[in-house]
C-alpha cells in the first residue's frame, strides 16, 4: 500500500500569496494513498529539508511529491533529501505551483483548484514510480581522435598531457591536415609551417599518443566508454621501424611526373614520395596505383637505394582494433576546386586558381618557391583579382551557407600580393566583409589602407580569355550597379568551404548525424557545440562547419576537455530514466514482435537487436534491445510502438496513464 | 490452375517446402484456406474468383512457423501482405516461395521478393470506388455527423476482435486493447470502448495497411471499418509518398520524417 | 461563477514548451488557470492514445507542445511527433473527433509570452465551443446504457 507525503511549499510568500497553501495541504491529506500531508514556508530550506527527511523516516513514506517550483529547479534538492532518508530518490515527483500557478494566474478558487489537481495528479503518478538506480558503465581511458589536421593535433595532445592514452588516425601519409598547406595565417602573418610543424613532432613524440597514418577508421561498435574500433591501416609499402627518413627512394624513383596532391597539383611528385618536407612521420609510401612495379611488375629501383631494407612490396593492409571510451572527430573540410564554377570557365583557365593553390604559390616553400607566378606562362601577374564568395551564400549553387573564412583569407592573400609584387594591382569582389573576431577588421582595413587592395562590393557573373588576359565582369553595387570590367592577368577563387569527402561514410559509422552540407552536426547549436548526438562522441574543427583555426583548436581543446572530464573516474554514472524493452518468460519472452519499426525512431541508435535462440543455437525471436548506454530517454519509441513493448522509466506509460486519469475525479 | 498445382507439387514432392499454403472446396459451394503437406494431396488445391481470402495471415501461425519452407498461392493481396510483412521483419525470403496470381486469375509462377515487388506495382492497387464514394461521402458530413455516424456504426460492435484475426498486419502477440496495466482501452463493447479501439486500429494500420478489405468481410455485424485505414493510407501515400506492400525492406510512414513535412496547424 | 470554465490538458516537452512555461512564470505573465501540464521527455514521448484519454477524462481541450523543429533536444523526437499528429488529426477529422479542441504548438524555453498567449487564446476558443459533451458523454453516461 503507497504511503505518499506530500510537501507544500508556500515558497516565503511567492506561492502562499496566490495560493491557500494550508487548504491545499487539508484536500491532498485525502487523497487515496496519502499518509502525510503538510504546508510550510521554505521547503528548500535547510529545515524544510530536514522536515521532509524526518517525515520520510517517521511516516515510513514510500513517496512524496513536493509541491513547490519547478523540478528544474529544485528536483535534484528534494531526490537528495529522500536519498538521505533512505528513500530511493526517484520516488519523489514535483508538483509545480509556482512558476506554472502562483506566479501566473489571479488569487482566488480556480487557482486553489489547478494547485489541487495538480498535486493529485503527481500523487497519482509517484505512486506508479519505481525505484531506480542510477546507470553505472565502465570507461575506457583512451581517446581516438580521427584526422590528424590542426585540430586533431591540438586535442590529442591536450587529451594526452592530461595523462590519458590516445589513438590518432589520419588518412593521409602525414599529419598536419590543411594547416601545412598554408602559407601565412591571418590576423597575424606569422608562418603557418612554423607553429605547426613543432606541435606535429610533439604528436609524434608523446609516448602516449599511438599515430596511425595512411589509415582509416574501418567500423565502430560499443558505445560511450566503451566503443570498439576497428582502424585500417593502409599498407605504405615500406616498413615503418626500419625506415631512417633519408629520403633517397624518393630522389631514385623513375616516376616522376604525377601530380603532387599536396601542391594542388602544381607540382609532381615521384610514386614513393613523402607528401612534404615537414611530414610527420617521415616515411615514404609507394602509392601503387602509379608505381612502375605495380604497374608493370618491374623496377623495384627504390628497394636496391634503400639501405636499411625498408621497403615491402608484399605489405598488406593491416587490420587494428582498440577499445576507446571517447572519440573526437576532426576531419576537417575541403574547398570546392575552379571546376565547380561554369561562369568561370570550368576550371579550363589555367590562371584562374582557388585559394589553396594561391597559398602553395605564396608558401616558401612551394611549387614557386614563395613567387606569385601564372601558372600558364610563369610571369608575374601585374593585375590580379580575387573573387570572394565563389559559391558560398549561394543557393543557386546548393551552398547557401557563408564559408567564414574567406573574407580573411583573401584579405591575407591581397596582403601577401602586394608584399610580393609591389607595383601590382589586387582587386577583390566581395558581398559583404565580415571580419569579426580579435583583430580581424585590423587586418581587413590594413590591407585596404596599407597595401592598396581594390574591395569592390559586387559579384562576378564571368570570366572569359582575351589575348592572354583574363577579362573579369562584375558589377559594383556601391556604384549604381554599374559593370566592372577588369583586365587580369590572374584570377583567385575562394572557393566554398564544404565538407570533406568520406564525411558521410564516417558519420554512417560512428553513427551520428550531419547536415545537408553533410558536415557532422552538433548535439546543440548553442549549448553543447563540441558534443555530438552519440554520447562519448565529439567534434572540433572544420568538419563541422568552416572554421579558422583559432576557432578549431579552441572546440579541439573544449573537446579534450570533455573528455578529460569523462575520462575523470573510472566508471560513469548517467540517469537512470531510459527505455527499455519488456522480457516475460518463455515461451514469449517478450510482448516485442520483432518488428523494428522502432529502430530508425532513435537517434541515438540505442535500438539493436536481441537474439533470442534455444540450446542447440537455434533462433526463436529476435527482439528489440535498448542499449542502456546508448538511450538519452526521449521516449519516441515507446510512442512508436504499437504492442506496447517498450516502456520508459520515469515516464512509464502507467504514469502518464495515471497522471492523465487523475483529472477525471476532480 | 494445372501451372499453379504443378510448382505446388514439385515444391514439395522436392521437399523445397513442407506446407503448401492455398484453398481448398469447403462445405456448401464455398472454399476455404488450406495447408498442403503432401504432394498427393495437390490434387484438391484450387483457385477460383471465391478465394478472396488473406490467407498471407497464415504465415505467421504454427504450422508455417515450423516449417523450414512455404509456399503460397498468392493473389495481389497476398503478395502485398507478404511483402509488407517482410518489411516488417516477420519473414524471410529464403522460407517463403511465392506462387504469384494475378488479379486476372493468371499464374505468374515463382515470384522472388525482387519478382514480386514488381508484381505488386503492376497488379491494380489503390481504392475501390466503392471505398472511395463511401470515404468522400463521409467526408462531405459536418463534424457532428461524423461523429454520430462513426459513434452508430461502431455501436454494433462486440468486440469479437475478429477483424483483428483476420488481418495479416495485426500479428502482435499481445494485442494492445488486451492490456491492462495502465487498461488503455475499456473492454466492454460500450460506444466509447469502441470508439477507442477503432481509433487505436486505424492508427496502428497507418501506413501499414495493405487495402485488402479483410477485415472488413470478417466483422458479423458488418462495420465498414476497413475505410478508416483505407483513408489513412491513402492519405500517406499522398502526404508522405509511403506505401504499404511494394516493399520487402524497411519502410513506414510513422517511423520516418522529413524535415519538411506538411502541415499547416501547428501554432 | 456560473460561466463555463474548461478543462484543458497540456502535453509538453521538458526541454522546451515546459522550460518556456517556466518562464512565462518567471516573467509574471497572467494566463487562464484551467490549464494542467503533463510533462514528457519529449513529444516524441506522447501517445496519442493519451490525448483521447484526456477527453474521455473530461478534457474539454487538449495542448500538445515541443520544440520547434530542428530545436529538439534529441534532435528529432518532434519531427515524429509532428507525422504522428498530422495522421492522427487527419483520423480524428474523419471520426468526427473536434480537432478544434486540440491545439498543436511550437514553443521554445524562450517563449514564455507565447505560452501564456496559446493558453489564453485556447482557453477563449474552448470557451466558445462549450463543453466538450459528446465525447464526455461516451465514457460516462453510455457505459451505463
Ligand atoms: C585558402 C585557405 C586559407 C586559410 N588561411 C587561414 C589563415 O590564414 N588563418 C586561419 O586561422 N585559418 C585559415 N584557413 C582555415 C584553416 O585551414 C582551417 O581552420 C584548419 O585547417 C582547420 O583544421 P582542421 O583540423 O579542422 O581540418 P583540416 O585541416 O582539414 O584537417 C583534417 C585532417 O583530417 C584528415 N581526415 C579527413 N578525413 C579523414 C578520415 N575519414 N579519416 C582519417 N583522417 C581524415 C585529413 O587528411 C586532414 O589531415 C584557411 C583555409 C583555406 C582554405
Ligand atoms: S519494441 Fe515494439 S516497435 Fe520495437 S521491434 Fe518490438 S514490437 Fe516493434
Ligand atoms: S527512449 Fe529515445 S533514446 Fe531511448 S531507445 Fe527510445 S528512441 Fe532511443
Amino acid at each position: 500500500m503507497a504511503r505518499i507525503g506530500v510537501f507544500i511549499c508556500h515558497c516565503g510568500e511567492n506561492i502562499s500569496a496566490t495560493v491557500d497553501c494550508p487548504k491545499v495541504s487539508e484536500v491532498a491529506a485525502k487523497f487515496p494513498g496519502v499518509a502525510y500531508s503538510v504546508d510550510y514556508k521554505y521547503m528548500c530550506s535547510d529545515p524544510g529539508q530536514s522536515l521532509v527527511v524526518n517525515a520520510i523516516k517517521e511516516h515510513k513514506l514510500t513517496g512524496i511529491v513536493v509541491s513547490a517550483c519547478s523540478p528544474r529547479m529544485h528536483e535534484p534538492t528534494f531526490r537528495r533529501a529522500c536519498a538521505e532518508a533512505g528513500l530511493n530518490p526517484y520516488l519523489c515527483e514535483m508538483a509545480n505551483i509556482r512558476e506554472h500557478c502562483s506566479w501566473v494566474h489571479e488569487k482566488g478558487d480556480r487557482t486553489d483548484q489547478k494547485a489541487i489537481d495538480v498535486v493529485r495528479m503527481m500523487v497519482e503518478k509517484v505512486k506508479r514510480n519505481n525505484a531506480l538506480m542510477s546507470i553505472k558503465v565502465p570507461v575506457t581511458k583512451t581517446a581516438l581522435v580521427i584526422g590528424g589536421g590542426v585540430a586533431g593535433i591540438q586535442a590529442a595532445l591536450d587529451i594526452a598531457n592530461a595523462g590519458h592514452k590516445v589513438v590518432m588516425v589520419e588518412r593521409e601519409p602525414s599529419i598536419g591536415g590543411h594547416m601545412s598547406q598554408l602559407s601565412e595565417t591571418f590576423p597575424t602573418l606569422d608562418c603557418s609551417q612554423c607553429i605547426l610543424t613543432p606541435r606535429m613532432v610533439e604528436v609524434a613524440q608523446n609516448p602516449n599518443i599511438t599515430l596511425y597514418t595512411y589509415a582509416e577508421v574501418e567500423s565502430v561498435e560499443g558505445f560511450v566508454g566503451n566503443f570498439n574500433v576497428k582502424i585500417r591501416k593502409k599498407a605504405k609499402s615500406i616498413d615503418e621501424t626500419l625506415c631512417n627518413g633519408c629520403g633517397m627512394c624518393t630522389t631514385k624513383c623513375p616516376q616522376k611526373k604525377i601530380p603532387n596532391e599536396f601542391e594542388l597539383g602544381m607540382g609532381n611528385r615521384p610514386a614513393i614520395y613523402v607528401p612534404f618536407p615537414q611530414a610527420v612521420p617521415n616515411v615514404p609510401v609507394i602509392d601503387r596505383l602509379n608505381c612502375t612495379y605495380y604497374k608493370n611488375g618491374k623496377c623495384k629501383i627504390c628497394e636496391k637505394f634503400c639501405q636499411p631494407k625498408a621497403i615491402r612490396f608484399d605489405q598488406e593492409d593491416e587490420i587494428i582494433e582498440v577499445a576507446v571510451g571517447a572519440i573526437s572527430i576532426c576531419t576537417g573540410f575541403d574547398v570546392k576546386k575552379t571546376d565547380f564554377f561554369p561562369e568561370y570557365g570550368y576550371g579550363k583557365h589555367k590562371d584562374i586558381i582557388d585559394g589553396l593553390q594561391f597559398e602553395r604559390m605564396a608558401s616558401a616553400s612551394g611549387p614557386t618557391l614563395g613567387a606569385i607566378r601564372r601558372p600558364s606562362d610563369g610571369a608575374e601577374p601585374k593585375k590580379i583579382v580575387f573573387v570572394a564568395c565563389a559559391g558560398s551564400r549561394d543557393p543557386a549553387k546548393g551552398i547557401e551557407y557563408c564559408s567564414k573564412i574567406c573574407c580573411m583569407y583573401t584579405a591575407k592573400h591581397a596582403i601577401l600580393y602586394k608584399h610580393k609584387v609591389h607595383d601590382g594591382t589586387a582587386y577583390i569582389f566581395y558581398m559583404d566583409i565580415r571580419a569579426a573576431g580579435k583583430n580581424y577588421d585590423e587586418f581587413t582595413r590594413r590591407a585596404i589602407e596599407e597595401d592598396n587592395a581594390q574591395y569592390i562590393r559586387g559579384r562576378v557573373s564571368s570570366i572569359y580569355e582575351r589575348d592572354g588576359k583574363l577579362i573579369v565582369i562584375g558589377t559594383d553595387t556601391l556604384m549604381n550597379h554599374e559593370t566592372v570590367e577588369i583586365e587580369a592577368d590572374m584570377v583567385v577563387l575562394a572557393t566554398a568551404g564544404v565538407a570533406n569527402q568520406g564525411a558521410e561514410e564516417l558519420a554512417q559509422k560512428l553513427h551520428v548525424s550531419y547536415d545537408q552540407h553533410r558536415f557532422f552536426s552538433e548535439a546543440h547549436p548553442k549549448l553543447k557545440p563540441v558534443e555530438t548526438n552519440t554520447a562519448g562522441i565529439y567534434l572540433a574543427g572544420a568538419c563541422q562547419s568552416p572554421k579558422d583555426i583559432p576557432e578549431s583548436v579552441a572546440a579541439a581543446s573544449g573537446v579534450a576537455g570533455k573528455i578529460s572530464c569523462l575520462f575523470s573516474s573510472s566508471e560513469l554514472t548517467r540517469e537512470p530514466l531510459i527505455a527499455f524493452v519488456d522480457r516475460i518468460a518463455a515461451p514469449d519472452y517478450s510482448s516485442c514482435t520483432g518488428c523494428f519499426l522502432c529502430q530508425p525512431v532513435c537517434p541515438y541508435n540505442a535500438i539493436e537487436k536481441e537474439d533470442i535462440k534455444d540450446r542447440a543455437g537455434n533462433l526463436i525471436k529476435s527482439l528489440a534491445y535498448i542499449n542502456p548506454g546508448l538511450c538519452q530517454g526521449c521516449g519516441t519509441c515507446v510512442a512508436i510502438c504499437k504492442s506496447k513493448s517498450i516502456d520508459i522509466d520515469g515516464y512509464t506509460n502507467q504514469q502518464m496513464y495515471s497522471e492523465v486519469d487523475a483529472l477525471l475525479n476532480s | 490452375m494445372e501451372e499453379i498445382k504443378k510448382i505446388a507439387r514439385e515444391l514439395l514432392a522436392e521437399n523445397k517446402v513442407q506446407v503448401v499454403l492455398g484453398f481448398e472446396k469447403g462445405t456448401a459451394n464455398k472454399v476455404r484456406p488450406a495447408f498442403f503437406t503432401k504432394a498427393e494431396d495437390i490434387d484438391k488445391l484450387i483457385y477460383n474468383e471465391a478465394c478472396i481470402h488473406n490467407i498471407a495471415l497464415y504465415l505467421k501461425k504454427d504450422t508455417c512457423q515450423h516449417a523450414k519452407g512455404v509456399a503460397i498461392t498468392a493473389t495481389p493481396n497476398v503478395v502485398r501482405s507478404i511483402l509488407q510483412l517482410s518489411a516488417e521483419n516477420q519473414i524471410t525470403e529464403e522460407k517463403i516461395h511465392i506462387i504469384g496470381i494475378t488479379h486476372e486469375g493468371k499464374c505468374a509462377g515463382i515470384l522472388d521478393f525482387k519478382a514480386a515487388e514488381e508484381f505488386s506495382k503492376t497488379q491494380p492497387k489503390g481504392l475501390k470506388p466503392e471505398d472511395k464514394a463511401l470515404i468522400e461521402k463521409i467526408q462531405a458530413m459536418s463534424l457532428e455527423e461524423r461523429f454520430d455516424y462513426w459513434v452508430e456504426a461502431f455501436s454494433p460492435c462486440i468486440k469479437c476482435y475478429a477483424c483483428r484475426a483476420s488481418c495479416p498486419m495485426c500479428y502482435c502477440g499481445k494485442c494492445n486493447v488486451e492490456t491492462n496495466n495502465p487498461q488503455w482501452i475499456p473492454v466492454a463493447s460500450h460506444k466509447y470502448g469502441n470508439v477507442e479501439w477503432h481509433m487505436m486500429r486505424a492508427m496502428h494500420l497507418a501506413g501499414r495497411c495493405i487495402n485488402c478489405g479483410e477485415c472488413n468481410r470478417s466483422c458479423p455485424v458488418d462495420i465498414p471499418l476497413n475505410i478508416l485505414s483505407y483513408m489513412l493510407s491513402d492519405f500517406v501515400l499522398d502526404e508522405f509518398d509511403s506505401e504499404a506492400g511494394l516493399n520487402s525492406v524497411f519502410t513506414s510512414a510513422l517511423s520516418a520524417y522529413t524535415v519538411v513535412d506538411k502541415e499547416n496547424f501547428i501554432k | 461563477m456560473s460561466e463555463f470554465q474548461p478543462k484543458i490538458v497540456a502535453f509538453v516537452c521538458n526541454w522546451c514548451t515546459y522550460a518556456g512555461a517556466d518562464l512565462t512564470g518567471t516573467s509574471r505573465i497572467k494566463y487562464s488557470p484551467n490549464v494542467r501540464i503533463v510533462r514528457f521527455p519529449c513529444t516524441g514521448r506522447i501517445d496519442y492514445m493519451l490525448l483521447t484519454k484526456a477527453f474521455a477524462s473530461g478534457a474539454d481541450g487538449i495542448i500538445v507542445s515541443g520544440c520547434h523543429p530542428n530545436d529538439c533536444h534529441y534532435t528529432s523526437g518532434n519531427f515524429y511527433a509532428r507525422r504522428r499528429w498530422i495522421v492522427f488529426k487527419k483520423l480524428c477529422d474523419f471520426m468526427g473527433i473536434d480537432t478544434r479542441r486540440i491545439v498543436f504548438s511550437w514553443v521554445s524555453a524562450a517563449e514564455g509570452s507565447k505560452w501564456a498567449d496559446i493558453v489564453n487564446t485556447t482557453n477563449e476558443e474552448i470557451i466558445k465551443l462549450g463543453p466538450y459533451d459528446s465525447y464526455h458523454k461516451l465514457s460516462t453516461q453510455d457505459i451505463l446504457e
